[in-house]
C-alpha cells in the first residue's frame, strides 16, 4: 500500500513539475504582460490565506504546506502587480488548488456563479493536463479584468475615458487593462497598448529583435483632479528602431490634460519616430547608392543591409590611400557623413595610420549627389596633409 | 560619374530588396555589371558577408634573388617586404569589417596548413613573424595546395545561390613569388575544378618577381596564374620589387569579392572635376 502510495505521489509530482515547466516555457495568455509574470514556489512552510468559506464569509485559515504545493505568481496588471496564490492538493490531485489573491476585495466580490461560468478549470480540473494551470491562470486573469470593468461603473469620467480609448484609437478590450482604485491606495491606472504598426518598416532595420513589437503607456491617475502620471514601455523590437523607452521624452501634463487627446499625442510621436528611423534609413541608402555611382569602380566594401558604411581606395598624385565613409544614427539631420583616411603604407606603431576629416560645409537640406561630391571635395582637399603626415609617423 | 541609374546599383541585394517588398523576384536577381565595357555575370548577391581568407605565403628563396631598395637606400628581402604588405592587409581588412577571418598556409616542398582561421589579425601577424625563407624547391605543385585547402575549409550550402545571401565566402590569396619554377597541377584539377565552380570560392594571386629576361621564366608563369581565373571574377596581380606597388595591391586585394568589380574595371583615381 506504501509503495503504491508513493509510486502514486511520485506520477503525481511529476505532472505536477510539468504543469509548472509549461507556464514557465509557454507563459499564459490573458494579460498584456503576462509574459513578464514572476513564478515562484513560496518557500514558507506557514501561510496565512485570505479564504472565502463555504458560507460566504470571509476568513483566514492557517495551513501548513510542504515547499512545493504552493505556487506564487506575481502577474503585471495595468501598472500594478497582482499575486496570485495556488495551494495544490498533491495527495489529492483531483481537487484543484486553493486560490489567494494580493487584491483582497476580488474574491468577495466575485459570485459562484461567475467563478463557475468564468473559470471552468476549476470545475473540470484534469490534473493530468500539461497547460491545466495555464489555463486556470488565463481564466483568473481575465475574471479579475472583468471585475475591473465592473468597477468601472463607479468612477463615470474614467469609464468615459476608456471608452474613448478604445472607440477613437480603434483598438479592442484585450487592448487596455485598468485597474480601478488598486487596493491600499487611492488610484487608478491604466496600462493601454498602443496600435503603433512597423508593416512598412524594412525587415533588416528590426530583424535583430524578434518577438513581439509592443509599445504600452500606463497611466497613473493621481487624486480626482484627473491628474495623472505617463510612463511608456517599449519591446526591444521596437526600441532597436526609435531608441530606449527613457530617452524619449514624453510630453508635459500640465493639469486639465485630456487623457485621450493626449494618448494620440503620444501615439503620434512614436508614428513620427519609426517614420524618422524609416526616412534615415532610405537617406543612407540613397547615399550609398551615390557613392557606388560615382566611385563604384573604387569600392572595396560597403553595408549592404543598413548602408552606414562604404570603404574605398582611391589614388591621387600616386599616392594610393583607403577611405571609410560612416553614416552615423544622427545622418542626414544632425550629423555629416564621417569620413576617415587610411594608410596602405603606414602603421602608426600598431594600426594603420589614419585620420578623420570633418565636414565644414555639410548641410543636411543637400540632395546625396551634393552630399558625395562634397565628401570627394573633402578628400582631395585633405590628402596631401594625410600623405604628410603619414609618412612623418612612421 | 560611371552610372546613370544610382539605385540600379544595388539590386541583386535580394534580401533587404526582396522582403520590403518594392521590387519583384527578377530585378533581385539582375545581377550583371553596369559599368564597365565587358559584362560578367555575378550569381551572388552584393552582401558584404564575412569572408574567410586564406593566405598562401610561397617562402622559396631562388638563386640570385634580388632585394627590394627603397628611396632612402634601405633594402628588404622579399619576404620582408610580403611579411609587412600582408600585416597591413590584416589590419586594413579587420578595420573594413572585425567579422573577417584569416587562416594562413605556407608554401614550400608541400603547403602546410599553419594557422586556422581566426578574426584576430596579431595572430596571424605573429606566425607571419616566425616564417623565413628557404630554399627554393624545383616544383609547385598546385594540386597539394587545393587539396589542403579543400580539406580545411566546408563551403557553403545554399539552395538558391543567386538570391539568398551566403553566411560567408571563401577567398584564397596567393601569394607566389618565383621566378624558375612553373607551378603546375601534378595531381590533377579535380579538386581546383570543383572548389572554383562553387560560387562562394574565390581565388586571387598576387606575383612577385624578379624583372622578366630571358633568364627567368615570369611571363610565362604569369599567363599560367592568369589561367587560374577561370570565373572572370579573380584578381591576379603582379609587381618587381617595387614596394610602393606591392602595397598598392594589397590594397586593391582589400576589396570583397562580392560586392569588387572586375579587375578589368578598377579605377582608383580621384579626380576634381567630373
Amino acid at each position: 500500500m506504501e509503495i503504491r502510495d508513493s509510486l502514486i505521489r511520485g506520477s503525481v509530482m511529476e505532472q505536477y513539475i510539468r504543469q509548472i515547466g509549461y507556464i514557465k516555457l509557454n507563459g499564459f495568455p490573458g494579460g498584456l504582460c503576462s509574459d513578464l509574470a514572476e513564478i515562484t514556489g513560496a518557500s514558507e512552510s506557514l501561510t496565512v490565506w485570505n479564504t472565502r468559506q463555504d458560507n460566504g464569509v470571509m476568513g483566514e485559515t492557517v495551513c501548513e504546506s510542504g515547499p512545493g504545493d504552493e505556487l506564487l505568481i506575481k502577474v503585471p496588471f495595468a501598472g500594478a502587480t497582482l499575486t496570485i496564490r495556488l495551494l495544490f492538493y498533491l495527495r489529492e490531485p483531483w481537487m484543484p488548488p486553493d486560490m489567494s489573491f494580493s487584491d483582497i476585495q476580488f474574491l468577495s466580490r466575485i459570485s459562484t456563479e461567475d467563478l463557475e461560468d468564468q473559470v471552468p478549470a476549476l470545475n473540470n480540473w484534469n490534473c493530468s493536463e500539461d497547460d491545466i494551470i495555464a489555463q486556470l491562470l488565463h481564466q483568473l486573469l481575465q475574471l479579475y479584468k472583468k471585475y475591473q470593468l465592473e468597477k468601472l461603473d463607479d468612477d463615470e469620467v474614467l469609464q468615459f475615458e476608456y471608452r474613448s480609448l478604445l472607440k477613437t484609437l480603434k483598438i479592442g478590450e484585450g487592448d487596455i487593462e485598468i485597474l480601478v482604485n488598486s487596493p491600499g491606495h487611492n488610484t487608478s491606472s491604466l496600462l493601454v497598448r498602443l496600435p503603433l504598426s512597423l508593416q512598412d518598416v524594412p525587415p533588416v532595420l528590426i530583424d535583430a529583435n524578434p518577438g513581439s513589437a509592443t509599445s504600452l503607456l500606463q497611466v497613473t491617475f493621481q487624486g480626482n483632479e484627473g491628474v495623472f502620471v505617463p510612463k511608456l514601455y517599449l519591446s526591444p523590437r521596437v526600441e532597436s528602431l526609435i531608441g530606449g523607452a527613457n530617452t524619449l521624452a514624453l510630453p508635459a501634463v500640465p493639469p486639465g490634460t485630456c487623457l485621450l487627446d493626449y494618448v494620440e499625442r503620444v501615439l503620434e510621436l512614436l508614428e513620427e519616430k519609426v517614420r524618422k528611423a524609416v526616412l534615415c534609413f532610405e537617406t543612407r541608402k540613397q547615399f550609398i547608392a551615390q557613392v557606388l555611382c560615382q566611385f563604384g569602380c573604387a569600392v572595396m566594401e560597403y553595408d549592404a543591409e543598413r548602408f552606414s558604411k562604404v570603404v574605398l581606395m582611391f589614388e591621387v598624385k600616386d599616392f594610393h590611400f583607403l577611405t571609410f565613409i560612416t553614416l552615423g544614427q544622427l545622418f542626414p539631420q544632425q550629423q555629416a557623413p564621417k569620413i576617415v583616411l587610411q594608410s596602405l603604407y603606414h602603421n602608426s606603431p600598431r594600426e594603420p595610420y589614419s585620420k578623420e576629416y570633418s565636414d565644414q560645409k555639410y548641410s543636411p537640406q543637400w540632395t546625396p549627389e551634393e552630399m558625395v561630391r562634397n565628401v570627394r571635395d573633402v578628400i582631395l582637399s585633405n590628402v596631401s596633409s594625410f600623405q604628410m603626415s603619414s609618412i612623418r609617423t612612421n | 560619374m560611371f552610372c546613370d541609374n544610382p539605385s540600379s546599383l544595388i539590386l541583386g541585394m535580394a534580401a533587404e530588396e526582396r522582403s520590403s517588398g518594392g521590387s519583384s523576384p527578377s530585378e533581385a536577381l539582375e545581377v550583371t555589371e553596369q559599368f564597365g565595357s565587358v559584362t560578367v555575370e555575378r550569381h551572388v548577391p552584393r552582401i558584404n558577408c564575412p569572408e574567410h581568407i586564406i593566405l598562401v605565403v610561397d617562402v622559396c628563396r631562388e638563386d640570385g634573388n634580388t632585394s627590394y631598395k627603397l628611396a632612402d637606400g634601405s633594402k628588404f628581402s622579399s619576404l620582408y617586404m610580403v611579411k609587412r604588405a600582408i600585416t597591413l592587409f590584416l589590419q586594413n581588412k579587420h578595420a573594413i569589417d572585425s567579422r573577417h577571418k584569416f587562416a594562413l598556409v605556407v608554401l614550400h616542398e608541400s603547403p602546410i596548413w599553419l594557422h586556422d582561421f581566426t578574426n584576430n589579425p596579431r595572430e596571424i601577424m605573429s606566425e607571419l613573424d616566425e616564417l623565413e625563407d628557404a630554399v627554393a624547391t624545383s616544383r609547385c605543385d598546385l594540386s597539394l595546395l587545393f587539396d589542403l585547402i579543400a580539406r580545411q575549409i566546408s563551403l557553403p550550402q545554399c539552395s538558391n545561390p543567386a538570391v539568398a545571401p551566403p553566411p560567408c565566402v571563401f577567398r584564397t590569396i596567393v601569394f607566389y613569388g618565383r621566378s624558375q619554377c612553373l607551378p603546375q597541377f601534378l595531381g590533377g584539377k579535380a579538386v581546383f575544378t570543383h572548389l572554383i565552380q562553387s560560387p562562394h570560392f574565390f581565388l586571387d594571386v598576387l606575383y612577385m618577381h624578379e624583372a622578366p629576361s630571358d633568364e627567368n621564366k615570369c611571363e610565362g608563369i604569369f599567363d599560367l596564374l592568369c589561367g587560374l581565373d577561370e570565373s572572370g571574377w579573380s584578381y591576379v596581380l603582379e609587381v618587381s620589387r617595387n614596394a610602393t606597388k606591392l602595397h598598392n595591391h594589397c590594397g586593391s586585394l582589400l576589396a570583397h569579392p562580392l560586392q569588387r568589380p572586375t579587375q578589368k574595371d578598377v579605377h582608383y583615381t580621384l579626380n576634381g572635376v567630373d
